[in-house]
Protein backbone atom coordinates (compact mmCIF):
# COMPACT_ATOMS: atom_id res chain seq x y z
CA UNK A 1 0.00 0.00 0.00
CA UNK A 2 1.03 3.06 -1.18
CA UNK A 3 1.40 5.74 1.76
CA UNK A 4 1.41 9.10 0.09
CA UNK A 5 1.07 11.13 4.09
CA UNK A 6 5.30 9.81 4.28
CA UNK A 7 5.45 13.10 1.64
CA UNK A 8 4.95 15.27 4.09
CA UNK A 9 8.03 14.69 5.70
CA UNK A 10 10.89 17.18 4.50
CA UNK A 11 14.16 15.51 3.32
CA UNK A 12 15.75 15.89 6.94
CA UNK A 13 12.85 12.95 8.07
CA UNK A 14 11.24 15.54 9.98
CA UNK A 15 7.91 15.67 10.42
CA UNK A 16 6.15 19.16 8.42
CA UNK A 17 2.94 19.90 10.37
CA UNK A 18 2.60 21.44 13.13
CA UNK A 19 0.21 18.15 14.58
CA UNK A 20 1.28 14.33 14.35
CA UNK A 21 -2.11 13.83 12.50
CA UNK A 22 -2.84 12.25 9.02
CA UNK A 23 -6.20 11.89 7.08
CA UNK A 24 -6.66 8.66 5.16
CA UNK A 25 -9.84 7.75 3.85
CA UNK A 26 -11.56 10.90 4.98
CA UNK A 27 -10.86 9.99 8.30
CA UNK A 28 -7.84 11.56 10.85
CA UNK A 29 -5.58 9.54 12.64
CA UNK A 30 -2.77 9.99 15.15
CA UNK A 31 0.26 9.61 12.60
CA UNK A 32 2.41 7.34 15.45
CA UNK A 33 -0.42 4.96 15.50
CA UNK A 34 -1.33 4.69 12.00
CA UNK A 35 1.93 3.86 11.01
CA UNK A 36 2.02 1.07 13.92
CA UNK A 37 -0.85 -0.79 12.84
CA UNK A 38 0.32 -0.51 9.18
CA UNK A 39 3.73 -1.42 9.82
CA UNK A 40 5.13 1.54 8.39
CA UNK A 41 8.60 3.10 9.93
CA UNK A 42 8.23 6.78 10.32
CA UNK A 43 11.38 8.85 8.99
CA UNK A 44 11.66 9.71 12.61
CA UNK A 45 11.12 6.73 14.10
CA UNK A 46 13.45 8.26 17.18
CA UNK A 47 10.42 10.61 17.78
CA UNK A 48 8.51 10.89 21.10
CA UNK A 49 5.85 12.33 22.51
CA UNK A 50 6.93 15.18 24.57
CA UNK A 51 6.61 14.31 28.06
CA UNK A 52 6.17 16.68 31.68
CA UNK A 53 8.89 16.22 33.27
CA UNK A 54 8.54 18.89 35.98
CA UNK A 55 6.24 17.77 38.69
CA UNK A 56 4.75 19.81 41.17
CA UNK A 57 4.44 18.96 44.71
CA UNK A 58 2.65 20.36 47.47
CA UNK A 59 5.09 22.10 49.52
CA UNK A 60 5.38 21.35 53.02
CA UNK A 61 5.04 22.84 56.00
CA UNK A 62 8.52 23.17 56.66
CA UNK A 63 8.76 24.90 53.15
CA UNK A 64 6.55 27.23 54.47
CA UNK A 65 8.11 28.60 57.18
CA UNK A 66 11.64 28.58 55.44
CA UNK A 67 9.80 31.23 53.18
CA UNK A 68 8.43 32.88 55.81
CA UNK A 69 11.71 33.49 57.11
CA UNK A 70 13.09 34.40 53.99
CA UNK A 71 10.53 36.63 53.41
CA UNK A 72 10.21 40.40 53.53
CA UNK A 73 7.85 40.01 56.14
CA UNK A 74 5.74 43.23 55.13
CA UNK A 75 9.33 45.21 54.92
CA UNK A 76 9.32 48.11 52.46
CA UNK A 77 12.61 48.21 50.33
CA UNK A 78 14.70 51.00 49.80
CA UNK A 79 14.00 52.72 46.44
CA UNK A 80 17.56 53.35 45.95
CA UNK A 81 18.39 49.29 45.66
CA UNK A 82 15.82 49.20 42.44
CA UNK A 83 16.47 52.27 41.30
CA UNK A 84 17.84 52.36 37.65
CA UNK A 85 20.79 54.44 36.88
CA UNK B 1 2.99 -0.09 -11.70
CA UNK B 2 4.31 2.01 -9.06
CA UNK B 3 3.39 6.27 -9.44
CA UNK B 4 0.59 5.69 -11.80
CA UNK B 5 -2.37 7.28 -10.30
CA UNK B 6 -5.57 5.46 -11.29
CA UNK B 7 -9.08 7.62 -11.00
CA UNK B 8 -11.47 5.03 -11.15
CA UNK B 9 -12.33 4.91 -7.40
CA UNK B 10 -14.37 7.85 -8.13
CA UNK B 11 -12.50 10.46 -5.83
CA UNK B 12 -9.49 11.21 -7.42
CA UNK B 13 -10.04 13.67 -9.78
CA UNK B 14 -11.65 16.48 -8.03
CA UNK B 15 -12.22 19.90 -9.34
CA UNK B 16 -13.19 22.43 -6.13
CA UNK B 17 -13.82 26.09 -6.71
CA UNK B 18 -14.13 28.36 -4.02
CA UNK B 19 -14.28 32.59 -3.26
CA UNK B 20 -11.09 32.15 -1.63
CA UNK B 21 -7.96 30.58 -2.03
CA UNK B 22 -8.69 28.37 1.67
CA UNK B 23 -12.63 27.11 0.30
CA UNK B 24 -11.22 26.22 -2.74
CA UNK B 25 -8.96 23.45 -1.29
CA UNK B 26 -9.54 19.36 -2.23
CA UNK B 27 -12.07 18.46 0.64
CA UNK B 28 -11.98 21.85 2.61
CA UNK B 29 -15.29 22.50 4.56
CA UNK B 30 -17.68 24.60 2.39
CA UNK B 31 -15.45 23.64 -0.66
CA UNK B 32 -17.52 23.47 -3.94
CA UNK B 33 -16.62 20.30 -5.77
CA UNK B 34 -18.06 20.46 -8.96
CA UNK B 35 -20.46 17.46 -9.91
CA UNK B 36 -21.23 15.03 -12.67
CA UNK B 37 -17.54 15.70 -14.50
CA UNK B 38 -17.05 13.77 -16.71
CA UNK B 39 -13.46 14.37 -18.19
CA UNK B 40 -10.73 16.92 -16.66
CA UNK B 41 -8.05 18.69 -18.75
CA UNK B 42 -4.93 20.85 -17.37
CA UNK B 43 -2.58 23.20 -19.32
CA UNK B 44 0.49 24.37 -19.02
CA UNK B 45 1.47 25.97 -21.88
CA UNK B 46 4.79 28.36 -21.99
CA UNK B 47 4.97 31.07 -24.66
CA UNK B 48 7.91 30.70 -27.11
CA UNK B 49 9.31 33.04 -29.45
CA UNK B 50 11.24 31.56 -32.43
CA UNK B 51 13.98 33.02 -33.94
CA UNK B 52 16.78 32.51 -36.87
CA UNK B 53 20.00 33.57 -37.46
CA UNK B 54 22.50 33.60 -40.58
CA UNK B 55 24.75 31.41 -38.48
CA UNK B 56 22.93 28.70 -37.69
CA UNK B 57 20.90 26.17 -39.52
CA UNK B 58 18.45 25.65 -36.99
CA UNK B 59 16.01 28.56 -35.37
CA UNK B 60 16.49 28.97 -31.78
CA UNK B 61 13.65 29.61 -29.20
CA UNK B 62 13.36 31.30 -25.95
CA UNK B 63 10.34 30.66 -23.52
CA UNK B 64 7.87 33.70 -22.83
CA UNK B 65 5.01 33.56 -20.27
CA UNK B 66 3.31 30.37 -18.92
CA UNK B 67 -0.52 30.34 -19.91
CA UNK B 68 -2.09 27.65 -17.92
CA UNK B 69 -6.08 26.62 -17.98
CA UNK B 70 -8.45 24.12 -16.64
CA UNK B 71 -11.15 22.55 -18.69
CA UNK B 72 -13.75 19.57 -18.38
CA UNK B 73 -17.08 18.05 -19.66
CA UNK B 74 -19.95 17.94 -17.41
CA UNK B 75 -23.53 16.71 -17.26
CA UNK B 76 -24.92 20.11 -15.89
CA UNK B 77 -26.60 19.68 -12.15
CA UNK B 78 -29.07 22.02 -11.67
CA UNK B 79 -27.52 23.77 -8.14
CA UNK B 80 -23.89 23.37 -9.79
CA UNK B 81 -25.43 25.42 -12.54
CA UNK B 82 -27.42 27.97 -11.04
CA UNK B 83 -26.50 28.28 -7.79
CA UNK B 84 -27.74 27.42 -4.41
CA UNK B 85 -29.04 29.91 -2.22
CA UNK B 86 -29.05 27.75 0.82
CA UNK B 87 -25.01 27.66 0.63
CA UNK B 88 -24.00 30.93 2.10
CA UNK B 89 -20.04 30.78 2.85
CA UNK B 90 -19.15 30.13 -0.66
CA UNK B 91 -20.56 33.04 -3.19
CA UNK B 92 -18.77 30.17 -6.04
CA UNK B 93 -21.89 28.04 -5.00
CA UNK B 94 -24.20 30.17 -3.88
CA UNK B 95 -24.43 32.01 -7.49
CA UNK B 96 -23.18 28.91 -9.02
CA UNK B 97 -20.97 28.56 -12.30
CA UNK B 98 -23.05 30.09 -15.38
CA UNK B 99 -23.62 33.38 -13.19
CA UNK B 100 -20.22 33.41 -11.51
CA UNK B 101 -18.87 33.01 -15.64
CA UNK B 102 -21.40 36.00 -16.40
CA UNK B 103 -20.15 38.22 -13.87
CA UNK B 104 -16.75 37.63 -14.80
CA UNK B 105 -15.96 36.61 -11.37
CA UNK B 106 -12.23 35.42 -10.10
CA UNK B 107 -12.22 32.10 -8.68
CA UNK B 108 -9.67 30.52 -6.30
CA UNK B 109 -9.86 26.47 -8.20
CA UNK B 110 -7.75 23.24 -6.50
CA UNK B 111 -7.93 20.11 -9.19
CA UNK B 112 -6.64 16.94 -6.64
CA UNK B 113 -5.05 14.77 -8.64
CA UNK B 114 -5.28 11.59 -5.79
CA UNK B 115 -7.67 12.64 -3.18
CA UNK B 116 -8.33 14.33 -0.15
CA UNK B 117 -5.98 12.60 2.25
CA UNK B 118 -2.78 13.64 3.67
CA UNK B 119 0.03 13.59 1.35
CA UNK B 120 -2.18 13.95 -1.83
CA UNK B 121 -1.00 16.01 -4.57
CA UNK B 122 -3.29 18.91 -5.84
CA UNK B 123 -2.57 22.05 -7.96
CA UNK B 124 -4.01 25.42 -7.34
CA UNK B 125 -4.61 28.71 -8.31
CA UNK B 126 -7.43 31.36 -9.59
CA UNK B 127 -8.92 32.58 -12.60
CA UNK B 128 -12.23 32.99 -14.34
CA UNK B 129 -14.75 30.62 -15.36
CA UNK B 130 -15.54 30.62 -18.82
CA UNK B 131 -16.57 28.46 -22.09
CA UNK B 132 -19.82 27.02 -20.97
CA UNK B 133 -22.02 25.85 -23.37
CA UNK B 134 -24.31 23.81 -22.20
CA UNK B 135 -26.07 21.70 -24.69
CA UNK B 136 -29.13 18.60 -25.12
CA UNK B 137 -30.71 16.66 -27.69
CA UNK B 138 -33.58 14.30 -28.30
CA UNK B 139 -30.32 11.41 -28.48
CA UNK B 140 -28.47 12.96 -26.10
CA UNK B 141 -31.26 13.31 -23.62
CA UNK B 142 -28.93 15.31 -20.39
CA UNK B 143 -27.81 18.58 -20.79
CA UNK B 144 -24.16 18.43 -21.31
CA UNK B 145 -21.64 21.76 -21.35
CA UNK B 146 -17.85 22.08 -21.42
CA UNK B 147 -16.38 25.00 -19.32
CA UNK B 148 -12.84 26.61 -18.99
CA UNK B 149 -10.89 28.25 -16.37
CA UNK B 150 -8.78 31.15 -17.61
CA UNK B 151 -5.92 30.71 -14.90
CA UNK B 152 -5.15 34.16 -13.50
CA UNK B 153 -1.05 34.09 -12.97
CA UNK B 154 0.43 30.82 -11.28
CA UNK B 155 -0.19 27.24 -10.98
CA UNK B 156 0.90 26.06 -7.43
CA UNK B 157 1.92 22.05 -6.11
CA UNK B 158 0.68 21.29 -2.85
CA UNK B 159 0.49 18.35 -0.47
CA UNK B 160 -2.47 17.95 1.33
CA UNK B 161 -2.17 18.41 5.40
Amino acid sequence: MKHNWLRLFDVNGKWTLPERKIVVGGVEHDLDEYAKQHGVELPDANHTKPTNLTKHTKPTKKADIEVNIDGDMGQTQDESDTAES
Amino acid sequence: MAGVINVTSGSQAILTLGNSSVLAVPGAAGGFSVPLVQDLSLSTAPGTVRYSTLDSTSSSAFTTVVENSVSLNMLVDDDAFFGNSAVTDNTVATNGLWTTSNNKTEVFFSVAFEGTDSGDYYLSGKGFIGGLAPSASIDQAVWISPMEIVVNGDLAKTTLP
